[in-house]
Parts: C-alpha cells; sequence; structure tokens
C-alpha cells in the first residue's frame, strides 16, 4: 500500500489525485502535500515556487493506516529534494522535526507515524537514485 | 648391464615424478594465494561504506565486521546502512532538480487488538502492509 506523488515546478498550481480518496482531497493549499512542501521550503530558506502535483494514494482514507501523514511525509520529502537542500547526516531526526512542527488535526497520532513513514521513505524512495560511487554494499 | 639400466630409469622416473609433483605444488599455492587475495579485495570493497562528515565536509570511509547478516531486527546495522545510501542520494539532491517521484508506504502503527483475523478487510490490509515490509527488508 503506498501513496505516490510526483512533484514538479509550474508556472500553474495543480493537484490531480486520483485512487483512495481522491474526491475528498483537498486540491487548494491546505492539501497536506501542500503544506509539507512549504515547510521544506521554508526550512532551506528558499521561496516556495508554484507547484504541480500528481497523486496516485493506495493507502486507505480514514483507516488508520497514515494516508494523512503520508501525504505530509511525501509533500516534506519533495519540498526538500526540489529545493536541494541538504540535512544531516543523523537527518531523521531533523526531518522528524519538521514534519512535528507542522499543525495538523489533533486526533491524527502523527508523530508516531512519521517516525514509520521516514525511515521507511530513505530506504526505498530517494534511494531510487543512489550514487553508488560512494557505497559498496 | 640391463640391471643397470633399468635401475637408472626407475631413478629417472622417480625424479620427473618428484619434480612434477613439485612443480604442481607450486602452481597449486600460487593459484590459492592469488584466489585467496581476490577474495580479501572483494570482501574489502564490500565491507567498506562512506559516510558523510558534516563538521569537515568530507566523507569516512568506514569499515563493517565481514561476518555479519543483515536480519530484520539487526536494527543498528540497517541504520547504518540507511544513512550510508542516504549520504549518496542527498549529494545528489543538492543539485537543482524540476520534478521529483516520493512513494510512501502505510504504516501499521495503529494496528491494535480491535484488528482480527476474522474481520477479512482487516486480515487483506494487514497482509498487504506485511507485504511492504517485507518489500523494504528485501531492497536493504
Amino acid at each position: 500500500m503506498w501513496t505516490e506523488v510526483t512533484v514538479e515546478r509550474s508556472d500553474k498550481f495543480e493537484i490531480v489525485a486520483e485512487g483512495e480518496g481522491a474526491d475528498a482531497m483537498p486540491k487548494d493549499e491546505s492539501n497536506y502535500l501542500c503544506v509539507g512542501a512549504k515547510a521544506a521550503f521554508e526550512v532551506a530558506g528558499k521561496e516556495f515556487p508554484t507547484l504541480r502535483y500528481s497523486v496516485v494514494s493506495r493507502i486507505p482514507y480514514a483507516r488508520g493506516l497514515g494516508s494523512s501523514s503520508a501525504g505530509i511525509v511525501a509533500g516534506i520529502i519533495a519540498g526538500l529534494v526540489l529545493a536541494g537542500h541538504r540535512l544531516p547526516c543523523w537527518g531523521s531526526e531533523a526531518l522528524l522535526q519538521i514534519a512535528a512542527g507542522i499543525e495538523v488535526r489533533k486526533e491524527i497520532h502523527v508523530i508516531n507515524q512519521f517516525e514509520i513513514h521516514v525511515i521507511h521513505q530513505f530506504e526505498i524512495h530517494v534511494i531510487n537514485r543512489i550514487d553508488t560511487r560512494f557505497m559498496n554494499l | 648391464m640391463s640391471g643397470t639400466r633399468g635401475s637408472a630409469d626407475k631413478q629417472f622416473i622417480a625424479a620427473v615424478a618428484a619434480g612434477s609433483a613439485v612443480a604442481g605444488a607450486a602452481i597449486a599455492v600460487a593459484a590459492m594465494k592469488m584466489l585467496s587475495k581476490n577474495n580479501n579485495l572483494e570482501r574489502k570493497s564490500r565491507s567498506s561504506v562512506a559516510l558523510y562528515n558534516q563538521d569537515e565536509d568530507d566523507y569516512i570511509v568506514m569499515t563493517r565486521k565481514e561476518s555479519q547478516v543483515i536480519l530484520p531486527h539487526n536494527h543498528e546495522e540497517k541504520m547504518r546502512r540507511r544513512i550510508a545510501q542516504r549520504v549518496a542520494v542527498e549529494q545528489e539532491n543538492s543539485t537543482p532538480r524540476k520534478s521529483v517521484t516520493v512513494k510512501v508506504p502505510a504504516t501499521s502503527a495503529n494496528f491494535g487488538p480491535g484488528c482480527t483475523f476474522r474481520n477479512p478487510r482487516c486480515l487483506i490490509m494487514m497482509f498487504q502492509i506485511l507485504l511492504t515490509n517485507l518489500n523494504f527488508f528485501t531492497q536493504l
């Protein structure tokens, strides 16, 4: 079960969603993707550009499987990558601080979920472009 | 006369056999040394990993125990590998990009006693998340 998000620089703000809860998903800047990306650009100290978001959500909505926090984490990671911002080596804590600084609904136990998402994310997603010159595992 | 010649032939054959044995042993030892050298090189390259040192803005090459096998409960080694991978990725991420694709998995953090095998929907979800986790273990 995954949420796959493609974020690209664009002239026009747009959110294209499909999959679980796509109809109920807000298509404005209150979307967690935008909130996460904005927070990432703030941390990077860069101006928040106009972005286009394409979301394919396979995580069931409102079932306790972390679809909301997945959106926030995806936004943060995408924002950090687009901003070209480098977190310190032990960056999962720094990333957790960014995520924890975002105000979301209190009934979502986001902090616990963030940690898991952050770990998974670093293992699987950003890693899809590994520079093998520096590692020989 | 023939007895003397016969003993000389036997001595010659014995000498040739001994010489061949010594030469064969020498070749075998040389081959083993070469193989072990290659193995060592391979092990060395597999066990080394680069970590980014933020203070000095440089990479530190670290080695790990060769016999260590990565199992799901081996958290420290897994975390070390994650950091190593992240270092490599962060360097690439420092260059400006126009687009990025991020994939985030579901969480099993909220599964509790209410989620039982009697509920088929729960069972399917648990199975799917288990598959996701297996996928991430195999990617390490």
